[in-house]
């Protein structure tokens, strides 16, 4: 029977049956189904926002659940996530709303509840607005005329709407606008305060800050704190509607909404009852003035900047690798030499950011040489292009410990060393004890230099010569002023005055023994101080007999054989004889003489 | 279609910046050389291609020593560098420059050589033209004084700023 039925079914809906086949295996294949949605989901939502006014509407109760399920299951991710800015929005409304109050119960408390304000009250009441607006509103004392939309980046005008249209060059206006904001947070470093002013002229200038743009009203009047706290909130409004025009410069002074949002922030009820024109010749003297000041301004802090940087440069051993000015301090980075005299960075507005190090700097190379060597007082430096050049003099006993020193200085690469050895004081009490005599010769002493003056013997000349230059190898020493009482001079003289009578020949009286042994010694003084000389022993008579000359001869053979015996140098000695005729009777009483004649034959170093 | 656009000038002291603004906003010449403090702005409107550009020029005070210029170019959309032809240390800006602040050199750029008139005096080296070359940018010897291919600099940036 069933069967029978099926046929039947099957004979009437075959195709329905199909049909209904199909959309069942589609309905049920859920995967397929989610995929085909996936694709069109993008496209069909911006779709309905666009096209449908409801969709807004009906997707906003299903978000808000959602967002407020996703805040109970998962609070601490999304707390995290917020909590960056959540601490400075709280501040910042807590602070707003305060100020507001304040402002309001003052400006309510003021009014009391005399005539006027019992009017403002009923006319609150009647146009559904808080009696403070209404109060706000009647009291306002300003104007604001001017508004400004500027981009803070680059000082691009965004928007601009104003009751002068005469206003020309907004664009220049515009960034000279964004100069002075740069100015004054510069100047004011105040971070915390969105709201800044500069006075101008008649006009006080506001500026609000946002992180895309930036507003300024051109106010008349003293505004009220009311208005400061609005001027804030405009910007945040401005950013948060007019976000697309922000960002793209194409859509700058373009935007009738945008136009129109700002226009109505203009306050253009008169303070007075006679409305006044705002004269726009005091506005531009007042930028002007601003300009220049600006002008003035960024010329002086270059100027602080490069005397900084003079400072900092002229300071040898400090290397300076950075240096850069915040908050109206300079900071500056770098290496400093503990040598180095920073006493010029100490100031407040300096902060030294620094690390040691050893400077080659030829000032500070100097110091260290002045340091290492401040226990020789009689010696001066300098540095000169790692080269150091000492002069003065030291004490010999220090000369080891001195070049040792010298050695040991870092940042040196040459030394030249003019020191001379100061042994004064050695060679005066050598003198002193060598002449430990009755009459020491006088002296003078500097470095290696001795001069004498008085007189001395030639051994004690000598010996005196030979010491000092045994223990002082450099010494110079100068007798100019000194006399020898044996010199060599003195020696030949002695001998050429000597005149011994020789009556007979062959026997020798004891006055002439005494005078040949002085002449000997002084011949053999004489050979010792290396003189070369030639004696020449002069036979002598008068013409009363017929062989007076052969006898002047024989006088002068025998004291030669003499001196000969008594070891002279026969090479050294002549006979000669000075004839008769010339012989000088009235010189000399003695007629038969010997008398003697030195001449020195080379010049001899040591002639004294 | 209405744009404004902040163009910057940059280069060393006296190497006439602003006798370059004042020929092409005024066409005038002046030989007194008054340094600029800071900075000054002027704005020029144009009609490059149906487009009316409003050119806020920002004639930034001879840069030497100092870092201050950087907040003055924030924003910017085109850059004229300014050589001076006769005096060949005023190129030196460019490294200076390009090397402080690399990403410039991918900003819209024309080149002055100023001061053509001073034929006797005028120095350009290979070895900067050559840098010139490397970073595209147009290169023009011009002179504040007589005019020279000003105009002609300032509407080849203008042309890059509104393409
Ligand atoms: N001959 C000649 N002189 C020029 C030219 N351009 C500028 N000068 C002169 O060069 C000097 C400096 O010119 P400015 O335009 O003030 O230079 P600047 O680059 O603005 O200088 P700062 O503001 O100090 O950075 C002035 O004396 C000008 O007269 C030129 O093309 N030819
Ligand atoms: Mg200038």
């Amino acid at each position: 029977m069933s069967e029978e039925r099926d046929i039947l079914k099957s004979l009437l809906l075959k195709e329905e049956l199909k049909l209904l086949d199909q959309i069942k295996q589609k309905v049920l294949s859920e995967e397929q189904f989610t995929q085909e949605v996936s694709k069109v989901l993008g496209g069909a939502i911006k779709r309905a926002q666009k096209e449908d006014k409801s969709f807004e509407r009906a997707l906003s109760t299903p978000i808000q659940k959602g967002v407020t399920r996703a805040f109970s299951d998962n609070k601490q991710s999304i707390i995290d996530g917020l909590l960056p800015i959540m601490g400075q929005l709280i501040r910042k409304t807590v602070a707003n709303s305060i100020k507001q109050f304040v402002a309001d119960i003052n400006r309510t408390l003021e009014l009391g509840f005399s005539s006027k304000a019992l009017k403002w009250r009923w006319q609150a009441f009647k146009t559904d607005q808080s009696f403070a607006e209404i109060v706000f509103q009647k009291t306002i004392r300003y104007q604001v005329n001017e508004i400004f939309l500027i981009n803070q980046e680059n000082g691009l005008l965004i928007e601009h709407v104003g009751t002068d249209d005469m206003l020309k060059d907004n664009n220049a206006i515009s960034a000279m606008l964004s100069v002075i904001r740069e100015f004054i947070g510069d100047s004011l470093q105040s971070p915390d305060d969105n709201l800044q002013s500069a006075e101008m002229g008649d006009n006080l200038l506001f500026f609000s800050h946002g992180p895309k743009a930036f507003l300024v009203f051109v106010v008349k009047g003293s505004p009220t704190e009311r208005f400061k706290i609005k001027a804030q909130q405009l910007i945040e409004n401005v950013h948060a509607e007019f976000s697309d025009v922000l960002i793209n410069e194409e859509n700058y002074r373009n935007n009738t909404d945008l136009q129109k949002f700002l226009r109505d922030q203009l306050v253009t009820k008169s303070i007075s009852d006679k409305p006044k024109k705002i004269n726009w010749v005091p506005w531009v003297v007042g930028i002007l003035t601003i300009v220049l000041a600006l002008s003035y301004w960024s010329y002086k802090r270059n100027k602080e900047y490069d005397e900084m940087v003079d400072i900092a440069n002229s300071i040898g051993g400090l290397y300076v690798q950075s240096m850069v000015r915040t908050r109206g301090k300079f900071k500056i980075k770098g290496l400093v030499d503990p040598l180095a005299d920073t006493s010029s960075l100490q100031r407040e507005d300096v902060i030294l950011d620094t690390r040691p190090y050893i400077s080659l700097d030829d000032t500070i190379t100097k110091k260290r040489v002045e340091m290492i060597t401040a226990d020789f007082n009689e010696v001066n430096f300098n540095v000169v292009n790692q080269e150091l050049t000492v002069r003065g003099s030291i004490l010999p006993k220090e000369q080891k410990k001195f070049i040792q020193k010298l050695n040991s200085i870092v940042g040196i690469k040459r030394i030249k060393n003019k020191v001379v050895v100061d042994n004064s004081t050695e060679i005066t009490a050598f003198f002193e004890s060598f002449f430990a005599i009755d009459k020491p010769p006088e002296f003078t002493v500097s470095h290696n230099h001795i001069s004498l003056s008085g007189t001395l013997t030639y051994s004690q000349y000598q010996n005196f010569i030979q010491e000092i230059k045994h223990l002082f190898p450099e010494i110079n020493v100068n007798g100019k002023t000194l006399t020898i009482s044996d010199s060599n001079q003195l020696l030949i003289n002695s001998i050429n005055s000597t005149v011994i009578n020789i009556p007979l020949l062959q026997k020798k009286a004891p006055k002439q023994i005494r005078l040949l042994t002085d002449i000997i010694k002084i011949n053999q003084q004489l050979e010792q101080r290396g003189v070369s000389f030639k004696l020449s022993i002069i036979g002598q008579s008068d013409c009363y007999g017929t062989l007076s000359d052969s006898y002047s001869m024989k006088r002068a053979e025998t004291i030669m054989s003499t001196l000969i015996q008594s070891s002279i140098d026969p090479a050294v000695v002549s006979k000669e004889i000075l004839t008769c005729n010339t012989f000088d009777q009235t010189q000399n009483d003695a007629k038969r003489v010997v008398s003697f004649l030195i001449k020195q034959t080379e010049k001899n170093n040591e002639s004294r | 279609m209405k744009v404004a656009k902040k163009v910057c000038l940059i280069g060393r002291f006296a190497v006439g910046k602003t006798s370059l603004v004042k020929q092409f906003i005024d066409k005038q010449f002046g030989e007194k050389y008054k340094t600029t403090v800071g900075v000054s702005i002027s704005t020029k409107e144009l009609i490059i291609n149906d487009t009316e550009l409003s050119m806020v020029i920002w004639d930034i005070a001879g840069f030497e020593q100092d870092g201050h210029y950087t907040h003055y170019l924030r924003g910017v959309h085109g850059i004229i560098w300014v050589m001076d032809g006769t005096e060949p240390e005023s190129f030196e800006i460019l490294d200076i420059i390009t090397k402080s602040i690399p990403e410039i050199t991918q900003i819209p750029s024309i080149c002055f050589i100023n001061k053509h008139d001073l034929t006797d005096e005028w120095c350009v080296e290979e070895e900067h033209l050559e840098q010139l070359k490397q970073l595209n940018y147009a290169v023009l010897n011009c002179s504040a004084k007589t005019g020279e291919n000003v105009e002609e600099g300032f509407t080849e940036l203008a042309e890059l700023l509104v393409s």
